[in-house]
């Protein structure tokens, strides 16, 4: 789509734009203009397509998934869509303000967030209706609010930020990671009696990622994580509901009718799929057989209704969805932003190879849903305030010559563009350059 | 501290990571960025690995395996259900249906399908006429997995049914399912004793009988020939394969393998004489009730009775009548634990003809006559005076039972073998016990028992039914090994000539069961060949082919000379033809037949019971005497006298047999099934 800057002379004249009778086409033209959608750094121009893509996707298959369940709750076969659609419209309308705001105008927060975020979890073991064996929800009127979704955001935001203020200062190995693997700590350990394993797992990979591209030394880091590994262990064995869900896992062909059901059915969706799907909305097992299909199983429709096309496509998507993020990550021009990116991605990124690898048999069902496909209101709401700040990183991004969209890079833009980004990005000091000297990230790659 | 943090990476190969730490530390935070891009890209590079290695996990789901997960979706749209046979039925000899089946309707529902729509169960309960809380309380049946149909209603009728059917969309994930219960055309009552109940099978059943056909629900005869012939009865299951559609409703049966009905069993039962005899037997129990004994002025408690109609040549049985009764009704559809335990405790569920054990009294003499004579203890028609009393000659005195009376004070003065019969003179079986006992050197010590044994009535008859008790016929053998098993109950191990006198007139230890004194009647009658007593005559498939025929069966001899035989049937004949018999004068009032219609004999017995008690009354004969068909035995517990209480139902029972003679066992065949009764006369 050629997105065409407006004309200067417009923007020159402000008085006879004024006057003139505003038309719809060209209302249209100033919003998407206001988006600067070309302006934007390509980053996060992908995150913005690859997340809409997936989010209207997703809508489009909890309508497909959700009629059976939505029957058997409210009595009729749409609500759980209206209500997926309204989500999706406050969590877009969300997320377009969380990219338009600098990313770290939140920093101040972060600790406070953590506060009420914690505090929140814990309400939680007093406050939830006991659904489907786990208490996850708050209870807030019209909708149950789960606060360890927003647990995700809050505690990449306050490690990013905590790494980032000690590294900026006198940093030791204990003064970032102590704190950093405290936080985590309370957080696995409060989410996991709720009990969601999955979200808490999540919670402290995301953490331990951020760890690790803040510099964190092996020496400190493997023992971490062969701890972690441990802690682990033991957290699926002393579960016997997630016990059970492993026995599961190893003795998929035995006793379907019991445990393994939900599995059994799922494979099975998938299978009947096939290639190329049985199209949308001529799926049948989500009439009752495939436990929550629109929730925690919704990939497994999307198998039977798009067939390995449309599952290898939101795998692709999500790839792709992470490979932005590391760009992002790594482009990013501060430390906090980079941290940011790279939680938010280590996130999304976990959570979707974790539900994909439940439903299709690799791993526990844990019950962690498909970020943006989903049912669920905190779920998608929180996925896509995740985006939006990757978008804000993104666009954080010095504009090299990414920005020019419609001129084919040239040597000469690409030179111009670089020189912009070292004027604008380090003013202070000088860039190292040359010698065995590593050149810092924001500078634009020539190998482009 | 900035020491420690540059300090602990030290390998060469971080060489550059560690030097963009140090640009950090040395510039403002926002400016210079930190980053370890290898390691960036090394989590991005794995998180996009493990992504396509679910891709290849796809691969290997939708396109590899895609026939057989297919397969699997297409097993989920079909079910296989198991389909219960139909239980056999059960017919008399003159094939009519005395057990049926009958279909019944069960609505049932799923708890998945019941949470489906919420108004599901407030508009299947308004059909019903249940509550809907009720409708789903039954849905949530923790016996049923969440999806598994659970029953709803039993026994709806045929137009609830019928408007579900038309209506199907209206009520999805509702089925109807049919039952087949049993169905009793004569009324619950009727033979229920020979019959039997159903009920559903239990596991420790299910586990004892695999691959004949049962399913967890099926129903299996837990009494009386419902029981015995289970394995005839009960018939194979099939298996329907339907098509099912996304919410469960059936839309079609592809595929079934029919079930196998089972086969009909015959009785030698006739349905009407059945009903003749349970009616007379429960007619004469009332009255008896209401009567008063002339001689101890108080109303007999009639506790329990029994009447066995058998055919003596074969061993079959006609008709076998127990009270109290019960209704097999009961059982359909289920018998809540109230109503079994108030049948149980009422007694009603005993087969007293078969499991009842009575003190046989003066019906006893057949045997101890057949053992005088067989052994020539006396003569048959050398004459002995009975003068009311016996002492026991040489008795000390000093144990209890030295003098023994005769029921009638008076005595019956002079009577020989047949008389004493006719006229129950007690005092001359006392004697023929003295005699015995007095030269056991000559006889033995158990001659009397010995026959008794040959009669069959010191152990089980052999029917064809399910439960039976051991009769028992007292000697001195029994009451030592009583007495060396529960010394304390038994204080006594000797046995003394008292004993062998009241032994020999059917007192003191014995009891029989109505059915084994009924064999032993029918052994006599025959001339002394003793059948096991058949209630089934046969086994037809439902083809009509006959399975299995049963022909009688013998299991034993009474050797019965003419010079034993004789004088013992001109005794019994005179019981009921002279006028100094005991049952002349009942037979005279009730019955409606000539002797030379059909000549009874028969002997009466009164047995004592407890002080206090009345005694039990029995009547056993057969006829006609010169050529029996039939033997009569009836016995009511604490009814008086033989001839006041148990003489009359056996002289109206022969005015039916007068009336409507026994015909031979009409086998069902292709053409001819078993018909429904007409009403019983």
């Amino acid at each position: 789509m050629p997105l065409r800057r407006p004309p200067r002379t417009e923007r020159l004249r402000p008085e006879s734009h004024r006057r003139q009778p505003t038309r719809p086409s060209r209302r249209l033209r100033r919003t998407l203009n206001s988006l600067a959608l070309a302006s934007m750094p390509g980053e996060a121009l992908g995150v913005i397509v690859v997340v809409g893509l997936l989010s209207i996707f997703g809508l489009i298959m909890v309508a497909s998934a959700s009629a059976q369940p939505s029957v058997a709750s409210y009595g009729n076969s749409w609500q759980f869509s209206v209500l997926q659609g309204f989500f999706l419209v406050f969590g877009v309308a969300v997320a377009g303000l969380v990219a338009k705001i600098r990313f770290d105008v939140w920093r101040p927060y972060a600790s406070l967030g953590l506060g009420i975020s914690l505090t929140s979890l814990v309400a939680v073991f007093f406050m939830s209706p006991t659904i489907g064996g786990a208490q996850r929800w708050i209870p807030l009127g019209i909708v149950n609010v789960q606060p360890s979704e927003f647990a995700k955001l809050i505690v990449v935001i306050w490690v990013a930020h905590h790494v980032a203020t000690q590294l900026a200062g006198r940093p030791t190995q204990a003064n970032v990671v102590i704190p950093a693997l405290g936080v985590a700590g309370a957080f696995f350990g409060l989410i996991y009696f709720e009990p969601d394993l999955g979200t808490a797992s999540i919670v402290v990979f995301s953490v331990l990622a951020i760890l690790l591209i803040g510099g964190i030394s092996m020496r400190w880091f493997l023992p971490i994580a062969g701890a972690g590994l441990l802690v682990g262990m033991a957290a699926v064995l002393f579960s016997t509901y997630q016990r059970a869900r492993i026995a599961n896992l190893f003795d998929q062909g035995h006793h379907w009718l019991q445990g393994n059901y939900q599995l059994h059915q799922s494979k099975t969706a998938l299978g009947s799929g096939g290639i190329f799907g049985n199209g949308l909305g001529q799926g049948t097992l989500k009439w009752g057989a495939i436990p929550n299909p629109h929730t925690d199983f919704i990939f497994s429709v999307i198998g039977e209704e798009f067939g390995l096309v449309g599952t290898v496509a939101v795998l692709l998507l999500f790839m792709v969805l992470v490979g932005l993020g590391v760009r992002i990550a790594t482009r990013a021009p501060s430390t906090y932003g980079a941290f940011l990116a790279m939680g938010i991605t280590t996130w999304l990124g976990l959570q979707t190879l974790i539900n994909v690898a439940s439903v299709v048999g690799f791993f526990p069902v844990t019950g962690v849903p498909l970020p943006f496909i989903s049912y669920g209101g905190t779920s998608l709401v929180v996925d896509l305030m995740a985006a939006g700040l990757l978008v804000s990183v993104a666009l954080s991004i010095p504009r090299g010559r990414l920005t020019t969209v419609h001129d084919a890079p040239t040597a000469a833009t690409t030179a111009r563009a670089r020189s912009d980004a070292h004027r604008r990005t380090s003013p202070a000091t000088p860039a190292p350059r040359g010698g065995s000297r590593r050149a810092p990230v924001t500078r634009p790659r020539t190998t482009r | 501290m900035v020491r420690d943090w540059l300090k602990t990476p030290v390998a060469g190969a971080d060489r550059t990571r560690r030097r963009s730490v140090a640009d950090v530390i040395a510039t403002p935070p926002e400016e210079i960025p930190a980053r370890t891009d290898l390691r960036l890209r090394i989590i991005g590079g794995v998180a996009i690995a493990l992504l396509a290695i679910l891709t290849l996990r796809l691969w290997s789901l939708q396109v590899v395996n895609q026939k057989s997960y297919t397969r699997a979706v297409n097993a989920n749209v079909t079910r296989t259900v198991a389909v219960a046979a139909n239980r056999g039925v059960i017919a008399d000899r003159t094939n009519t249906i005395l057990v049926g089946n009958v279909v019944h309707y069960d609505v049932t529902l799923s708890l998945v399908d019941a949470t489906a729509d919420p108004t599901l169960c407030a508009r299947l309960g308004a059909l019903l006429n249940l509550p809907a809380s009720k409708v789903l309380a039954l849905a949530k049946n923790p016996s049923y997995l969440p999806y598994q149909p659970a029953p709803i209603a039993t026994d709806v009728s045929a137009v609830v049914v019928q408007y579900l059917a038309e209506h199907r969309s209206d009520f999805p994930g509702v089925a109807v399912s049919s039952f087949l219960n049993r169905s009793y055309p004569n009324g619950g009552t009727l033979g229920s004793d020979i019959l039997g109940w159903v009920g559903q099978i239990n596991g420790q059943e299910l586990a004892q009988s695999p691959n004949v056909g049962y399913l967890p629900t099926s129903q299996v005869g837990k009494a009386g020939v419902e029981q015995e012939y289970e394995q005839f009865l009960r018939g194979a299951s099939g298996k329907d394969i339907l098509l099912v559609d996304s919410s469960g409703s059936v839309i079609g049966t592809t595929h079934d393998v029919a079930p196998k009905s089972g086969d009909t069993v015959v009785l030698n039962i006739d349905a009407n004489l059945q009903h003749h005899v349970e009616q007379l037997l429960h007619d004469q129990i009332l009255q008896d009730r209401a009567s008063v004994d002339p001689r101890s002025h108080q109303h007999p408690r009639a506790t329990s009775g029994a009447v066995v109609v058998m055919d003596p040549r074969t061993g079959a049985v006609l008709a076998l009548a127990s009270y109290p009764n019960y209704n097999l009704n009961e059982w359909v559809g289920g018998i809540s634990t109230k109503n079994y335990k108030n049948l149980l405790a009422s007694g009603a569920l005993n087969n007293y003809a078969l499991s009842g054990l009575y003190t046989p009294g003066s019906t006893f003499k057949l045997i101890s006559a057949t053992a005088a004579l067989n052994d020539k203890l006396l003569n048959p028609s050398s004459y002995y005076n009975d003068k009311g009393t016996f002492t026991v000659p040489k008795c000390t005195g000093k144990q209890a039972g030295c003098t023994f009376h005769d029921d009638e004070t008076a005595g019956t003065g002079l009577v020989n073998l047949p008389l004493a019969i006719i006229r129950s003179s007690d005092v001359y079986f006392y004697n023929i016990g003295y005699l015995f006992w007095s030269e056991q050197g000559r006889y033995g010590t158990e001659p009397i028992q010995k026959v008794g044994t040959a009669y069959g009535l010191d152990s089980q008859t052999g029917i064809d039914m399910p439960t039976e008790a051991y009769s028992r016929i007292d000697s001195p053998s029994i009451r030592n090994a009583e007495h060396l098993k529960y010394p304390k109950a038994f204080p006594f191990d000797s046995w003394y000539t008292g004993d062998n006198v009241e032994m020999a007139f059917g007192q003191g230890g014995t009891v029989v069961t109505p059915m084994a004194l009924a064999n032993a009647y029918a052994t006599f009658a025959n001339g002394g060949t003793r059948y096991a007593p058949e209630v089934a005559a046969a086994v037809v498939r439902p083809d009509g082919s006959v399975a299995v025929r049963y022909a009688p069966r013998a299991i034993g001899t009474v050797p019965l000379p003419s010079s034993t035989r004789d004088p013992i049937l001109q005794g019994l004949i005179g019981v009921v033809n002279n006028p100094t018999g005991t049952a002349y004068a009942t037979f005279k009032q009730f019955a409606t037949f000539s002797p030379r219609q059909l000549l009874v004999a028969g002997k009466t017995g009164t047995a004592s019971n407890q002080k206090g008690q009345e005694p039990n009354s029995w009547f056993a004969s057969f006829a006609p005497a010169y050529n029996p068909k039939y033997v009569v035995l009836a016995v009511i517990a604490e009814g008086g006298y033989g001839a006041s209480a148990a003489a009359p139902v056996v002289a109206k029972v022969y005015n039916y047999l007068a009336a409507h003679p026994i015909s031979s066992v009409v086998l069902p065949s292709a053409g001819h099934p078993p018909v429904a009764p007409k009403p019983l006369h």
